[in-house]
């Protein structure tokens, strides 16, 4: 009989969360090893109305073989009464929510203190709440079909603890996926300011995991530095790219030339600089040479109005083409010249996009800190030219870029292409799937 | 369906019936969404609809919009489009990131300190383009319902409550009611 697998992916299709393809191929790869899989997911609902933003084409990519389970979950206390709303908290709630938002970690710890928080989970993460709905589900799922394994992913990292609380409750044993850290800084590589209670059950859920997994050395490095008790349980499973994102090999590029973007910005993008670097040699371009972006501004689409003030004036030779759907994303790479990887932080951060970028076989210019872990993904790669977040420096990377794009031969293009494929998702995340599938075979106590 | 398009102040309340609901849209793209939903289970449940609508709608909405549902229902909706009375208010021109573009140290105060501030002052602001509306329908029977969308729709919502005394505030329509 198969074995069966309980999968924690609060962000899964439709949602398009980064790890939402991550998710989807570590489904796919179970299903692919004989596994019986059901996935414990958010609502359509919520994606929808409260983050705003969903991708419906990703929902055929889901394994017709897995079994979908939507838990519940809400950043409204849905049914608040309104009528009993002061005056300052009915005309002002921006502001209500904002304060609440900042003082509610201090409210709770002198509750604590005081012992009178009737909250079983003290640690913080927003998603605290989705938790005991998860394990209560979870524990009817495998009423149903007997659960072998649990895995969760995370962010968010709720979903380690439901997936601590569920594996103690049925007798199994669990892994988590840290596709970021939780307690650790990513972009600074600090230990971040966690309070006590979230240190301790990040502490108490590595401790009692299988195995930890993270996509770069450098976080399993620093995790297994901060939990040495638990130094041998950190794996890596890279990002990788999906091979229906990636066009035909490229030829010579004509001018007028495109420079392109693709991904969900952020504040930390290094997007002023490359902008100022594009009117720095815009000038020199032939005529209907454009900079283009495609993605949304910000995962939230509250974070929309913020991020629009960063885009610079479309008469400047600037298109920003909104949301490319996944199954777009092959044709938006087609109609580039050269691609531009905006990447912020350090070590611990490669962006999942690099990949995507190293399998393109077109030029590259990737613009990171020095010590980034983009930049260190793509040494060695024939088309990839990496720079400083500098614009003078991010010119002579456009200016170098274009002059390989005009004498690009398809068989470069291509090279390049196959030596990408170590970098395909699957193959990244084989290690999650062969290590819990042997642990599970050969009876491995939990 | 029969989609009637208003502004503020020019509501004109014999086009409802005597049951109706007062959906409250709210100036997000979540609340645009909730927003629709609720005017489709609105339709749906027989009623017509009076949707204070504060949302500018996106280029990038085109593939996301949630669509209307209900168009076969008897009912009708007067969409009262609030956003460009509202964006004429000092909260509205303090949210607009087009008004601060251009100059780079305007634009950092913009993102650090006056969009917070507009954000602050907006459901107000929403409220002050929309009560000529509320105040000319307070004569009328009672919404159903009075269904806010977001946080910004939350003040909307208060002060209808508070002349509708019997009328439920929700924030979505329960689903088997």
């Amino acid at each position: 009989m198969s074995p069966h697998l309980l999968y924690i992916a609060f962000w899964y299709p439709p949602s398009r969360a980064s790890g939402v393809y991550r998710a989807l191929a570590v489904t796919e790869e179970f299903v692919a090893k004989g596994w019986d899989v059901t996935v414990m997911t958010t609502e359509h609902q919520f994606l929808e109305e409260e983050i705003g933003s969903t991708d419906p084409s990703l929902i055929s990519h889901i394994p017709a073989e897995v079994d979908v389970v939507r838990v519940p979950f809400t950043f409204h206390g849905l049914g608040e009464d309104v009528r009993s709303l002061g005056w300052v908290r009915a005309n002002f709630p921006t502001l209500w929510r904002a304060v609440r938002a900042r003082t509610s970690p201090i409210l709770s710890t002198i509750s604590t203190i005081r012992g009178e928080t009737p909250e079983a989970h003290q640690f913080v993460d927003k998603y605290v709440a989705w938790i005991d709905p998860v394990v209560k589900t979870g524990i009817r799922v495998d009423a149903g079909r007997a659960v072998d394994y649990v895995l969760a992913t995370g962010n968010p990292y709720a979903s380690f603890e439901a997936a601590r609380l569920l594996a103690s409750l049925l007798g199994t044993g669990y892994s988590i996926d840290y596709r970021d850290p939780w307690t650790i800084d990513v972009f600074t590589g600090r230990r971040d300011n966690a309070d006590q209670k979230t240190t301790q059950t990040e502490r108490r859920i590595v401790a009692e995991a299988d195995l930890c997994f993270h996509v770069n050395e450098a976080i399993a490095d620093a995790y297994g530095e901060k939990y040495p008790e638990g130094a041998d349980k950190h794996r890596v499973a890279p990002n990788g790219f999906d091979a229906d994102s990636i066009p035909p090999p490229s030829g010579p590029s004509t001018p007028p030339f495109t420079l392109g973007m693709l991904g969900t910005m952020n504040e930390r993008w290094p997007i002023t600089e490359i902008y100022e670097a594009w009117s720095l040699c815009r000038g020199d371009l032939p005529e209907g040479s454009e900079l283009v972006f495609g993605g949304h501004l910000g995962y939230f689409a509250k974070s929309e109005d913020l991020l629009e003030a960063y885009l610079p004036d479309e008469s400047l030779g600037f298109r920003h083409v909104g949301r490319v759907p996944k199954d777009a994303v092959a044709d938006f790479y087609a109609g580039l010249d050269v691609v531009i990887l905006a990447v912020p932080g350090g070590p611990m951060v490669t962006s999942g996009k690099v990949y995507e970028a190293l399998a393109l076989g077109k030029p590259i210019v990737c613009v990171q800190e020095p010590d980034g872990g983009a930049r260190r993904l793509l040494e060695g790669h024939p088309l990839a030219i990496c720079v400083d977040p500098r614009p003078e420096a991010v010119r002579s990377g456009i200016v170098a870029a274009l002059s390989i794009a005009k004498s690009l031969d398809p068989e470069t293009s291509r090279r390049a292409q196959t030596e990408a494929m170590p970098y395909e998702r699957r193959q990244g995340i084989r290690p999650i799937v062969d290590e819990i599938t042997n642990r599970v075979r050969s009876g491995q106590p939990a | 369906m029969t989609e009637v398009y208003t502004s503020p102040g020019d509501l004109d309340p014999s086009r409802i019936g005597v049951q109706w609901a007062l959906i409250v849209g709210g100036v997000t793209r979540a609340g645009n969404r909730r927003a629709r939903r609720a005017v489709s289970q609105a339709l749906h449940k027989g009623l017509d609809v009076i949707w204070l609508d504060g949302y500018e709608e996106r280029f990038e909405d085109s593939g996301e919009r949630v669509p209307l549902d209900g168009r076969e229902a008897e009912g009708t909706v007067v969409v009262v489009g609030y956003q460009a009375a509202e964006s004429s208010t000092l909260a509205g021109r303090l949210q607009s990131p087009e008004r601060w573009q251009g100059n780079p140290v305007l634009r950092k105060v913009w993102r650090l300190i006056l969009r917070r501030i507009g954000a602050v002052l907006r459901p107000r602001a929403g409220w002050r383009s929309v009560r000529p509306d509320i105040d000319r329908l307070s004569g009328s029977t009672p919404p159903h319902a009075i269904v806010y969308a977001d946080d910004y729709a939350i003040t909307i919502a208060w002060h209808a409550g508070r002349i509708w005394a019997s009328s439920p505030i929700l924030s979505s329509f329960p689903e088997t009611s």
